[in-house]
């Protein structure tokens, strides 16, 4: 199995919060990414550097996430690159049917039982959508990760588990020592 | 000259009639003797009768053994005076047909004693099945029937008036349709008594039972030309159809889609808040993973994110209450024109300095019309601004906005066009979603969920054309019918007394 390290995702948003949001739990699980704002900022770093993996919004100002997706479509290269939309409209009855009919085109090259993703997603939710598409073995939790490499981090987790009673007694300790 | 004189003049005219007018005549005559016998008969008797020599008159007209009951003959035989009646006569076995009859005395100048009758009959089948059908028509026919003389009194109704509005022969019009103590304000049948033309209105009236029922009444007056030398209509024919059932299902089809509405809205508020809560999502783990790492700038952008989804939040609480409170109607008879001219004088400076060029073609002497000035002018900004914006967003250089008014098939037509950036397909359908936009934190997504409730509660719709990179084309089209009424909201009237009303509604 591929390492997410290996695999680069471009995230297509017009808002820069998810942007930031989607990119950085990707890059906590390890994966390279990209960004685009607009549809045709995405199409550029596409054009410039294929990517293995678009998560497209569908409603953005100008061209919508469908049309970028048609317009990828038409490039035998392109077509190959799995995309996940992630739109808070998938229940809208056109949106659905622009993403089923998108679905059906791209059936081939889709691995993962999820085409779309409603908003809003939690980052876990959506990175293990990315890494089941891809094909990718995550590894172990970022939880873990950080309890082990940051004292400070696992007092924190700690604290936030603790029962009320360990609490008291902690503050107490630590009280007395400094 | 002998040619110019009238033929009844010329001698030899008046022996041929003279010898033989009785059989020339191409109506039936008969001559009665006291004892209703028929001692003498014309050519067209004889051939529409055969034999008549010596019987009695009511033997070979009516089939009967005695004289009638009614007999005009002998009225004449006693007073000598000539009467009129129609009559049915038997021309045949078993059949009947329908005559004028006229009898008078032939009683020798200067006699006071009427020896023998002339009985003269002309067939009238023809017109009186005429009239039949004209009554089965006026009785039957779907709608309320009336006829009004000069004093707006009920001379004839038809079946359907009476079994709807009750008796109302004898009664004054407005008393019997409305049960009104006066004529009604825009009566159709006063102004055909004044102009002699054809008037029509729509009016709602009160039924026998107490029930509203809606009517577009046509007014004509009840006279063929140059029946009237004077000039003057005596009577009019009302005829009057209902449309109550159709009013009711308007009113329907309008509360239908106001309640469409407000399912639209609430499912663009719901997209409203998945957006806003995938920003809290972000928020959240960006700042929890800060935390988790110990890094404070991480944190901090998480807690920024928040902060931003929070404002957004309240934001968008503040312009749903808003509209969805909204402002009641304020109609009142305006010139449709007078919000346009305002929006190109507010926007013209405005939109030279974004480099558009904002131009009115607006049609000159559109009658008033009623309307929510201040709600056009609501939407008439929303429309221009978009438009303006579009172009903006457009890479063109020589963009223009249009707006047009007009009025056509009885609509008044607001139009806005540009040729800026266009709509595809997904952005049209979605934009009268509460809270779409496609202009990221620029756009509150409500301006033209407000221009189309302001466009429905005139009655009216909206239309978008749009093609992306050619420009989009508004159309509010208001249908004059179906505009509201005036509402009586002067300056006393506060905002708190003007809410929860349901002005706007057409009638």
């Amino acid at each position: 199995m591929a390492r997410p390290s290996e695999k680069r995702v471009l995230v297509v948003d017009d808002e820069e919060d998810v942007i930031t949001f989607l990119t950085m739990a990707l890059e906590d699980a390890g994966f390279e990414t990209d960004s685009a704002q607009s549809a045709d900022e995405a199409l550029e770093k596409v054009r410039a550097c294929p990517p293995d993996f678009i998560s497209l919004d569908m409603i953005m100002p100008g061209k919508s996430g469908i049309v970028l997706f048609h317009e990828l479509h038409k490039n035998p290269a392109w077509s190959k690159i799995p995309v996940l939309f992630v739109t808070g409209h998938a229940k809208d009855e056109r949106v659905k049917r622009d993403m089923d009919a998108a679905a059906a085109l791209a059936d081939s090259t889709l691995s993962g039982p999820a085409t779309y993703l409603e908003k809003p997603v939690t980052a876990e939710k959506f990175v293990q959508a990315v890494a089941a598409a891809l094909g990718v073995e995550l590894a172990e939790s970022e939880e873990s990760q950080a309890s082990e490499g940051d004292v400070r981090g696992e007092l924190e987790h700690l604290i936030r588990t603790a029962d009320p009673e360990a609490l008291k007694e902690a503050l107490r300790l630590l009280k007395s020592k400094s | 000259m002998d040619a110019e004189r009238p033929e009844a003049e010329r001698p030899e005219v008046r022996k041929l009639l003279s010898d033989h007018l009785f059989d020339l005549a191409p109506i039936m005559m008969a001559v009665l003797d006291p004892e209703f016998r028929i001692v003498d008969a014309n050519a067209a008797f004889g051939t529409m009768l055969g034999p008549w020599d010596g019987r009695h008159c009511y033997e070979l007209l009516k089939g009967l053994s005695a004289p009638c009951d009614r007999c005009q003959a002998a009225w004449t035989f006693a007073d000598g005076k000539p009467r009129v009646c129609d009559d049915r006569l038997i021309v045949g076995k078993g059949i009947t047909s329908h005559f004028v009859v006229r009898v008078a005395s032939l009683a020798a100048e200067g006699t006071a004693a009427t020896p023998f009758i002339l009985w003269v009959a002309s067939n009238v089948n023809e017109a009186s099945s005429l009239q039949r059908e004209n009554d089965i028509l006026f009785e039957r026919v779907p709608c309320y029937v009336t006829v009004l003389d000069r004093d707006l009194e009920v001379v004839r109704a038809n079946r359907r008036m009476r079994d709807t509005f009750g008796k109302a022969w004898g009664k004054r019009c407005w008393e019997v349709y409305k049960r009104a103590d006066r004529p009604c304000p825009s009566c159709p049948a006063l102004m055909v008594f004044a102009d002699g033309k054809e008037h029509s209105a729509e009016q709602t009236g009160v039924t026998a039972t107490g029930e509203e029922a809606h009517y577009v009444v046509t007014a004509s007056p009840l006279t063929r030309e140059g029946e009237t030398p004077d000039g003057k209509v005596k009577f009019v024919i009302e005829i009057a159809t209902d449309v109550t059932h159709l009013r009711t299902l308007e009113r329907e089809k309008l509360e239908a889609e106001r309640m469409a509405a407000v399912g639209q809205t609430v499912a663009g508020l719901a997209h409203g808040i998945k957006n806003i809560l995938m920003g809290v999502e972000g928020g959240i783990y960006v700042m929890e993973s800060g935390m988790r790492r110990s890094q404070m700038d991480r944190v901090d952008r998480g807690v920024q994110m928040l902060k931003r989804n929070v404002e957004k939040i309240s934001s968008l609480v503040k312009n749903l209450l808003s509209f969805s409170k909204g402002r009641q109607l304020c109609v009142a008879m305006v010139d449709p024109n007078a919000p346009a001219r305002e929006i190109l004088e507010l926007y013209g400076a405005m939109a030279k300095t974004a480099g558009v060029d904002l131009e009115g073609v607006l049609q000159e002497s559109l009658a008033p019309a009623p309307l929510d000035a201040e709600g056009i002018h609501t939407c008439l900004t929303n429309l221009v601004s978009n438009a303006i914006d579009a172009c903006q967003a457009s890479e063109k250089k020589d963009c223009r906005v249009v707006l047009q008014t007009s009025e056509s098939d009885g609509a008044l037509v607001y139009e806005v066009s540009d040729n800026g950036c266009g709509m595809d397909y997904e952005v049209k359908t979605k934009i009268f979603t509460t809270f779409f936009t496609t202009k990221g934190a620029g756009g509150t997504g409500l301006g033209l969920l407000t221009t189309r409730k302001i466009v429905q509660e005139h009655g009216g719709k909206i239309l978008l054309e749009s093609d992306q990179g050619k420009g989009t084309k508004f159309r509010i089209v208001l249908p004059r019918e179906r505009l509201p009424v005036v509402t009586a909201c002067g300056a006393g009237v506060d905002e708190g007394q003007k809410e929860g009303g349901s002005h706007g509604e057409t009638q």
